[in-house]
């Protein structure tokens, strides 16, 4: 059977760079009113960090014109959070498929921009990564297991 | 919201400390550009790349980024490099980019100093 979802939040950000911090505090206050601890709480914010700059960067090509939405359902034993964009997707199983040992090694030996590894924070800190079509949009979704207290969510 | 990256230079005996403070991002680039370390580790006279991370309070993939290329700019100058200030979480984020195989990361800038001079006794 399903879990019932205890509490959930939208958020819409659009923008450039930095946009998706206002979506971090909002993040962080409403977690941890929900007894979310300290160091989940960090895997949290950077996976969905790192989703909302490649929604802004790479699926909104930075137009103030184009929306990011966030959207949060908080369940008993995990959170899941949705980040969609209005951009065409990209192959994420290509990209996961990256060999993270041999990109650390080029990246400290090589000359080049060690950028890409905003993918890799998310896979490795969420307990699942998700990619869809909603009405349309792209979206990324994270789902992180959490122990909480159950706290005035 | 806005926490605007800035950055110092504070030299000593064996090198030279990033006073770093603000949001590490890629809005960070310009002013990290703009440092003397860029131009060679003769510019700067040490060994040693000191890295203080007490005050940035977020960081995010594009501002590791542009550590891993001060860090490699160092190894090829000869330059070790070492941070401090940096919480559980930022240090787990550098081991997953490799950074931590050549920035040496200590709890704050005295334990590091310890370091560094033991480092200068042993090749005396």
């Amino acid at each position: 059977m399903e879990e019932p979802c205890l509490f959930g939040d939208e958020w819409d950000i659009s923008g450039s760079y930095g946009a998706e911090k206002a979506v971090l505090l909002r993040l962080e206050d409403r977690l941890a009113a929900y007894g979310v601890d300290r160091a989940r709480l960090d895997d949290v914010k950077t996976a969905v960090a790192e989703g909302c700059l490649n929604a802004l960067e790479h699926g909104n090509a930075l137009s103030v014109e184009r929306s990011v939405r966030i959207r949060l359902r908080g369940y008993r034993s995990k959170l899941v959070i949705r980040i969609i964009d209005e951009g065409n997707g990209f192959d994420h199983e290509a990209r996961l498929q990256t060999d993270w040992g041999a990109k650390r090694a080029s990246h400290m030996a090589g000359d080049g921009e060690p950028r890409g590894w905003g993918l890799h924070f998310m896979n490795a800190l969420a307990d699942y990564v998700r990619f869809g079509q909603e009405n349309g949009r792209f979206y990324a979704e994270l789902e992180f297991s959490v122990t909480s207290n159950g706290g005035g969510a | 919201m806005d926490n605007r990256f800035e950055v110092r230079e504070r030299p000593f005996e064996h090198g030279l400390i990033l006073e770093l403070s603000g949001d590490m991002t890629r809005l960070s680039e310009e002013s990290l550009l703009r440092l003397n370390v860029w131009e060679g580790a003769e510019s700067w006279s040490g060994r040693y790349l000191v890295l203080n991370f007490t005050q940035v309070p977020y960081m995010n993939s594009a501002g590791i980024a542009l550590l891993i290329r001060l860090v490699r700019t160092g190894m090829k100058q000869g330059c070790q490099t070492f941070g401090f200030g940096l919480t559980p979480h930022f240090q787990k984020l550098f081991r997953m980019v490799g950074l931590t195989e050549y920035m040496l990361l200590y709890p704050d800038e005295y334990s590091v100093c310890q370091r560094i001079d033991d480092l200068e006794r042993a090749e005396r």
